[in-house]
This record gives C-alpha cells, structure tokens and sequence, in this order.
C-alpha cells in the first residue's frame, strides 16, 4: 500500500502553453475582467446574504439570468452594470475597479482533509438520495392525481 | 478502460489542483485531446476556456458560480465549463470541493438540443466522466486515494481488471 502514497505523476500538456503564449493579449484581458466581474457579483449578492432568486426578483429576472451574470461569460452592457451595483448597493466604479484588483494569492493552499472529503461525499450521497425521494414522492402525487399514470409510477 | 489522472504541470501550486485523465497507450490526455480537436474551429472559446481554468487554479478554486454543477447525475460531482461569450462548447470535468478539478473531454453544443444526452459526442464524453467520478470517489472511500494539501495521494491508476 505505501507504494501508492504519492502524489499524480505531472505532465506538461503541448498545447495550452503553446495557446497561451499566441493568444492576443487584449483577448485575454477581456476573458479575465468577465471572469472577475462575474465571481464579484457572486460575492455580493452573498454577502448581501440574497439567494439567486431574491436577487433575480429585485432585479426583475429569472434566477437563470443571474446564473449566466455569474457564470464569466456575460458581456454586459453598462446600464445592467449600473442597475446591478444600484441593488447591490455599491457604485459602478467600485464594481468594476475591484475586478482589477484582484492579484493572484501567494501559495497558501487551503487545508483540506479526505475526512473532510469523506464527509462531503456522504453529505453528496444524502443529498442525491433525497433528491430521489423528492422525485419519487412528486410521481406518486401525479399517480393520485390521474389513476392512468399509476401503473406507471 | 485503464487510465491515469494527471496533474497538468501548467496549473500547480494554486488555489485548485487541476488534473486530466491519461488513457493507456494515448500520449494526450483527454482534455488535450479537446483542445486539440477545437482549438482551430474555435480558436477565442478554446481561449476563454483556458482563461477560464487559470483563473480557476490561481484565483478563484472551482467556485460553483463559473461552473455548471449537476450536470450528470443529480450531486454525482459532475461539471460543465463554457466557453465565452457564445457556449459553443461544452468540456465535461469533475469537481472535488472547491479544490480539485479533474478535466476531460466534450465537444459542441448544439442550440437545437436541450440536454447533452441528445448528442452522441457530448452524451459519451459526459459518460466517461460519470464513470470516472464513481471509481475515484470509490477509492477515496476506501483510502486508496487521499487529498493531502488540495492534491491527490495515492494510487491513480485504474485498471478494468482491478
């Protein structure tokens, strides 16, 4: 067994470095503010302790459209910019200028245990488990509802 | 299918551990493979793609907001990345807390379709990593493999046979 205890072998992929190195700069930067912008806004709508769809019902949207403001991959226009940090109570010019102020942090890595990994995998298993209970429950209501989905459910 | 997971060199030491699966006798790992296969169709998503995982690695982990979660089995730990702005693309990962990510393949997606169960390419990819996920997650049960400062340790090889 101790001859397993060791990390991944690594390997260096030929094409990302390659990618990387030729892509146009400006292409990248305009990745990288919509990445920052998007978990910015994650993080107040957070802090400011609404779910996606109490935000998504002050901002008069579906909770699907915030999901796609926090994906990274939203180019937004400045009026939404602006009604967004409006709700979150910041001013645009902070919303945005945090996105730039984001450095990448020294290598502190995060202690995470296989306990704590463990546990996550039950807390997943309990979860799905539920989920499958929820699914079932909803089947058998329908069944009640109309006998000719009994047979079925 | 026996593979390995690898650690992508170009991600270490970050906030997330970024890993990607080696078949046996291939030399590309799946996810470069990916790559490979779109980087000239698609030149600017396969960027924002990559853009995307650096971020992931060095600033933010897999915050579950740049990632669409449930992707495969509900809680199983499947994952989606997008590329940006359009989501032309689909690449199939799994997620270990916020942590690890362990990357494999995917392909286009449709606007015609719904689920990636209606595409052959995306539905085999998916399922690759749905498999992938269950024998990972089974040898961290059985503590073959653990996670010692964000990175796996252990025995990273997987054989049908075993």
């Amino acid at each position: 067994m101790t001859e397993y205890r060791k990390p991944a072998r690594k390997m260096k992929s030929p094409t990302i470095a390659r990618i990387l190195a030729a892509a146009p700069p400006l292409e990248r930067s305009k990745n990288k503010t919509r990445i920052a912008l998007a978990c910015q806004i994650d993080d107040l709508i957070k802090a400011k302790g609404f779910s996606y769809s109490q935000f998504a019902k002050i901002m008069g949207k579906t909770p699907s459209v915030i999901s796609k403001w926090t994906s990274g991959m939203h180019n937004f226009t400045i009026d939404t910019l602006e009604e967004i940090a409006y709700h979150l109570d910041v001013s645009l010019a902070d919303l945005v200028a945090s996105t730039k102020e984001i450095q990448p942090t020294e290598n502190q890595p995060i202690e995470v245990k296989t306990e704590d990994l463990q546990k996550e995998i039950i807390l997943l298993k309990e979860r799905e488990l539920k989920h499958e209970k929820k699914v079932a429950n909803y089947f058998k209501k329908i069944a009640q509802i109309d006998p000719r989905f009994a047979a079925i459910f | 299918m026996n593979y390995e997971i690898i650690e992508l060199e170009e991600y270490e030491n970050t906030k997330a551990t970024i890993y990607s699966v080696l078949e046996e006798g291939e030399e590309l790992t799946l996810f470069d493979k990916f790559i490979e296969e779109y980087e000239n169709i698609y030149p600017n998503e396969i960027l924002s793609i990559l853009d995307l995982i650096e971020d992931i690695s060095i600033l933010y982990g897999v915050k579950e907001n740049l990632v669409k979660i449930n992707e495969g089995k509900f809680g199983d730990g499947v994952v989606a990345l997008f590329d940006s702005p359009n989501k032309k693309l689909r690449l199939y990962g799994i997620q270990y807390g916020t942590t690890i990510l362990i990357l494999g393949g995917g392909g286009t997606k449709s606007k015609d379709i719904k689920a990636y169960q209606e595409d052959p390419k995306l539905d085999k990819e998916a399922k690759i990593m749905k498999k992938i996920i269950k024998e990972v997650t089974q040898k961290i049960i059985d503590k073959e493999i653990e996670l010692i400062n964000n990175k796996f340790v252990g025995n990273l090889n997987f054989n049908e046979d075993d």
